[in-house]
């Protein structure tokens, strides 16, 4: 019983978006309220322990929030300067083979946007373009959908990452890793199934070789790059090897020539600076110490004491997310965005009131997603205060037993697809997810990253995504259609995810 | 009245979203401290303008 009443918050979610469609902001207040409402009268929650919840959940909203407002700063700063659309259009001067230019902007075009942008924007600015290049709207949705997959987590400069950190605890060292290890199995799939969205099994054949290449290098990459601490780009440099890769490799696939004008390699090179002035700064942050420490001297951080509920289930003391407000990968992101602003002002790119229009269009575009993780940070929050999570995760460990780490996944890609997001998912269910991991001795940093894999590629099927995906190809009310293609690949990515889980945790078991 | 505001919310979605991240957001801040003083009723009203906060998200569509 109290466990289907925790259940709640999460049903009511689930419900609204998935029957009523309702969007996240919306189904995320109505599960708020109805964890509120649960945990109050039904686990005994009081005012002083919902208060401290709220406060804690401030500070991971903030947390999260820096990074998506920041994020999509830059990419509005770029895009605003034509910089997006310049760096698409050289792409179809390297090959005139559709199966070759879906690879490359269809995967690691699209993983790169995904690794600057995100919130729907590879899907959003890449099927226009295939269609522009002669690929059916069909295609042309779900090559996108499916090749930026896998780039999710690490992508829109690790918000998902930031989330999970966020909603568990831990440090980045111990859950980086194994995420991207499972993320780039992911990857190494990814490619020959955008091959296949293309042209069937005969395109499948043609381009194995160049899509395992360009994978394994993009999977490499990623992990490299988390590994060494750099995570909030692990995306985007994986995507930015993965299409330097291409290069050499569409020169074997050019097929029929085609007139595609003239390349402008000034304005490309000027286009790609703003994202290098980011590396740049990402890396002198990282790798330069005295740098690094001056900019974490300002640290918001709050302390919390040991509360209870009237049961007495009992959260302990301690501190609540500590912020960093000038190191933090926010911080970092909005420096990035004023370089890369004055870089293109000083090439001439930008048209009269163009700060104005960034600036409103970037805090337009943010706000209804801002309400939708507020609130579903403040719903998890509670959950975890009131009992709410241990009493799933207690539940969930009791009904799954052994086969707990093969439906992982699928929990991360179930909080995906009902609230349209990976980050949103990992506030959701990382928790939950590591409680359970704990209760039964498995390896929480294997569970988590089954947790933001399957976060990460069911987010492509959220009814939130689609609409957007569908809505730019002029696929409008073929929602459904569009939906049952992104099915089949997104179930079989899931299942490679929930093989490696039941591995890892047979190798690793408790460690971690 | 109501049907005017629901109306008004729904036509002007960003202020909308605006006003109900602002009444989640805001009252956490003296949430801290009332909760650190053991406030009963000064909570009560801070987690009213965050339920107000919610309720605005869901009339917006």
């Amino acid at each position: 019983m109290r466990f289907l009443l925790a259940l709640v918050p999460i049903a009511v979610i689930l419900v609204l978006m998935v029957v009523f469609r309702w969007g996240a902001a919306r189904a995320g207040a109505a599960g708020f309220l109805s964890a509120l409402t649960v945990a109050v009268i039904f686990f005994g929650a009081g005012a002083q322990l919902l208060a401290y919840a709220q406060v804690k959940a401030l500070l991971l909203t903030v947390d999260v929030l820096l990074i998506i407002w920041s994020a999509f700063l830059l990419y509005r700063t770029a895009d605003e300067a034509g910089a997006i659309s310049t760096i698409g259009a050289a792409l179809p001067h390297l090959t005139a083979d559709l199966g070759m230019q879906a690879l490359i902007i269809g995967w690691a075009f699209a993983s790169f946007l995904q690794g600057v942008g995100g919130f729907g924007v590879p899907v959003a600015v890449i099927a226009p373009i295939l269609i522009g290049l002669g690929f059916s709207p069909m295609a042309a949705v779900v090559v996108p959908s499916v090749g930026h997959s896998w780039a999710v987590t690490f992508g829109s400069l690790g918000s998902s990452f930031q989330a999970l950190m966020a909603a568990t605890g831990l440090p980045a060292e111990l859950l980086g890793p194994p995420a991207a290890l499972f993320l780039g199995a992911a990857c190494l799939f990814v490619g020959p199934m955008v091959a296949h969205v293309t042209g069937s099994w005969r395109s499948l054949r043609r381009l194995l070789l160049p899509a395992l290449i360009i994978g394994l290098c993009m999977a490499v990459t990623q992990f490299l790059v988390v590994r060494a601490g750099l995570w909030n780009i692990g995306s985007f440099t994986a995507g930015l090897v993965g299409l330097l890769v291409s290069i050499p490799l569409a020169r074997r696939f050019r097929g029929e020539a085609r007139d595609n004008g003239q390349l402008d390699r000034r304005a490309l090179l000027i286009a790609i600076s703003g994202y290098a002035v980011m590396v740049g700064i990402t890396l002198m942050v990282q790798l330069i110490p005295p740098f690094r420490n001056f900019l974490g001297q300002f640290v918001i951080r709050v302390n919390f004491p040991e509360v209870s509920t009237s049961l007495g289930y009992v959260t302990p003391a301690g501190p609540g997310r500590a912020i960093p407000l000038f190191r933090h990968a926010g911080a970092i992101l909005t420096y990035s965005s004023i370089a890369a602003y004055l870089i293109y002002r000083r090439a001439g790119l930008y048209r009269p009131g163009a700060a104005g229009r960034i600036l409103s269009s970037t805090i337009r575009k943010v706000m209804s997603s801002s309400v939708g993780i507020a609130s579903m940070v403040a719903m998890a929050s509670i959950m975890q205060h009131a009992g709410m999570t241990d009493t799933l995760a207690r539940g969930l460990a009791e009904g799954m037993g052994r086969l707990f780490p093969l439906v992982a996944p699928w929990i991360g890609a179930l909080g995906a697809f009902m609230t349209g997001s990976n980050t949103n998912s990992n506030v959701l269910f990382g928790g939950l997810q590591m409680r359970t991991a704990e209760l039964l001795g498995y390896s929480v940093a294997i569970i988590l990253a089954a947790q933001t894999a399957g976060g990460a590629l069911g987010s492509v099927i959220a009814p939130t995504k689609v609409v957007v995906g569908a809505s730019t190809a002029g696929m409008e009310g073929k929602e459904g259609d569009v939906m049952r293609h992104l099915l089949l690949y997104t179930g079989l990515l899931l299942v490679v995810i929930s093989i490696l889980t039941i591995t890892g945790v047979w190798l690793l078991g408790g460690s971690g | 009245m109501i049907n005017n505001l629901i109306k008004w919310l729904r036509s002007n979605k960003f202020e909308a979203y605006t006003i109900a991240f602002l009444l989640m957001i805001l009252p956490c801040v003296p949430l801290y401290s009332a909760a650190n003083a053991g406030q009963t009723l000064l909570i009560g009203l801070l987690i009213s303008l965050i339920v107000l906060g919610n309720l605005v998200a869901i009339l917006i569509r």
